[in-house]
């Protein structure tokens, strides 16, 4: 007789071995996407099989997430004093972090931008130069990036692998609709903060790619999303995504 | 005190027992590891307020509580991974049941390795939408939930479960009776 417990512990090892096998979650814009209907049958298979190995992340989808916030006198609403005693405990947690940190990071995220800025427009140089003279090039080093969904059943994140103090990154629109023109971010994912951005671009049209050049420092080891939105007239879709991992030692 | 920190105190008050909750719900978790998420999306949502120029904050905050949520996720799943894990072969694997008053003998040990190998081989061989609605279903999820979570409706839900109940049956004989089957 199959007990109930059977049936439970199997299913846990069925989604144990799958997780073994599929890799991370979806991350939760690959789960935007899919919950908005955006992704192709394919890639919602795909996504749809990574979920269901993680409950929890299934679960974010079935519990509705609170929209409602509780008002006074409300036993949810939470009062001044409590309110008070968390604010404190919050305050010294910011203050356990480098005093400095906020505009440490601000300074670092303009710095950035602007050189990403230069980057971009050396890329585009750089690409006309190494097109018509393919000689051998120390300084820099490319990187294609392949499309999240086009990277057959490995569905981690794409490594960064180049090495140098900058990279070109090669960010191909496969199979894409044509849009009047580009919207590029690059997020963080760990903490969900556009990192940088540009408007108004064009792929290179010879191989109908985005040349990114980014600064090696620009890059802390962790996961990296390039997303690439399409822009006609007021509408605007978001076309196709690339994650990227940087890994530790990679810097 | 500044506007953004009203502001944030003013969140804080109105949704922070009901982000414990949500997390509680998500995680199957204690109240104190979904407060200890909760306050991480907080101080996260407070650390970037002064960058967000928006006036969807609570938009801007479920990004960064979903985010909190996955990575949570993805560290268990690390750990996991890390997980000394059992072989579905292995005795041991009955090693899963709650502890019983009395040790089972190795014969009885074996039959019930025998009999979840069974069980694994028969869902694993469903057809994948069958599988997947039976992972989620065995893991109660209600078929509402199946059905919202595949964005599929309720009677594909029902459907799908039906036949692979029936496959199992079929394949698992007198044995393969299902948790709660009448449903």
């Amino acid at each position: 007789m199959i007990t109930k417990s059977d049936w439970r512990a199997v299913s846990q090892h069925l989604m144990a071995s799958d997780r073994r096998r599929l890799g991370d979650p979806p991350t939760p814009e690959e789960l935007l996407a899919y919950t908005r209907g955006e992704l192709s049958a394919d890639e919602e298979a795909r996504l749809q099989e990574r979920l269901v190995c993680y409950p929890e992340l299934v679960r974010t989808i079935t519990e509705p997430f609170p929209t409602e916030g509780a008002e006074p006198g409300d036993p949810d609403f939470m009062p001044d004093e409590e309110l008070g005693k968390h604010w404190a405990s919050m305050q010294s947690r910011l203050r356990r972090k480098p005093a400095e940190g906020a505009r440490v990071v601000q300074f670092w995220r303009y710095s950035a931008v602007a050189a990403a800025l230069i980057a971009v427009v050396l890329g585009a140089m750089l690409w006309v130069v190494t097109s018509r003279a393919p000689e051998p090039r120390l300084v820099w080093e490319e990187q294609v990036l392949m499309p999240d969904g086009r990277r057959g059943p490995e569905s981690q994140p794409q490594t960064l692998t180049a090495q140098g103090e900058s990279i070109v990154l090669i960010a191909p629109l496969i199979g894409a609709q044509k849009f009047d023109h580009y919207r590029l971010e690059i997020t963080n994912q760990a903490t969900a903060r556009v990192i940088w951005s540009t408007t108004g671009v064009q792929p290179h049209e010879e191989n109908n790619s985005f040349l990114i050049i980014v600064p090696r420092r620009f890059f802390r080891p962790g996961t990296y999303e390039i997303v690439v939105y399409g822009v006609s007239g007021d509408r605007e879709e978001r076309v196709t995504t690339y994650s990227l991992l940087v890994p530790r030692s990679n810097r | 005190m500044n506007d953004d920190d009203d502001r944030f105190k003013t969140l804080y008050q109105k949704y922070y027992w009901r982000m414990v909750r949500y997390y509680v719900r998500v995680f199957r978790c204690t109240q104190e590891d979904a407060e200890e998420l909760t306050q991480e999306a907080f101080l996260r949502f407070y650390e970037a307020m002064d960058e967000y120029r928006g006036d969807a904050e609570w938009a801007f905050f479920e990004t960064i509580a979903r985010n909190v949520a996955y990575n949570r996720i993805r560290s268990m799943n690390t750990q996991k991974r890390n997980a000394k894990t059992i072989g579905i072969d292995d005795p041991d694997f009955t090693g899963r049941e709650p502890a019983a008053a009395e040790e089972p003998d190795y014969a009885e040990r074996e039959q019930s390795a025998l009999r979840r190998k069974q069980v694994y081989d028969a869902i694993d061989e469903l057809p994948r939408g069958q599988r997947e609605c039976m992972l989620l279903w065995l893991d109660d999820f209600r078929y509402d939930e199946i059905a919202s979570a595949l964005r599929i409706s309720m009677d594909a839900v029902k459907s799908r479960l039906r036949d692979a109940k029936k496959f199992l049956r079929a394949r698992l004989g007198d044995d393969g009776t299902l948790p709660e089957d009448e449903t």
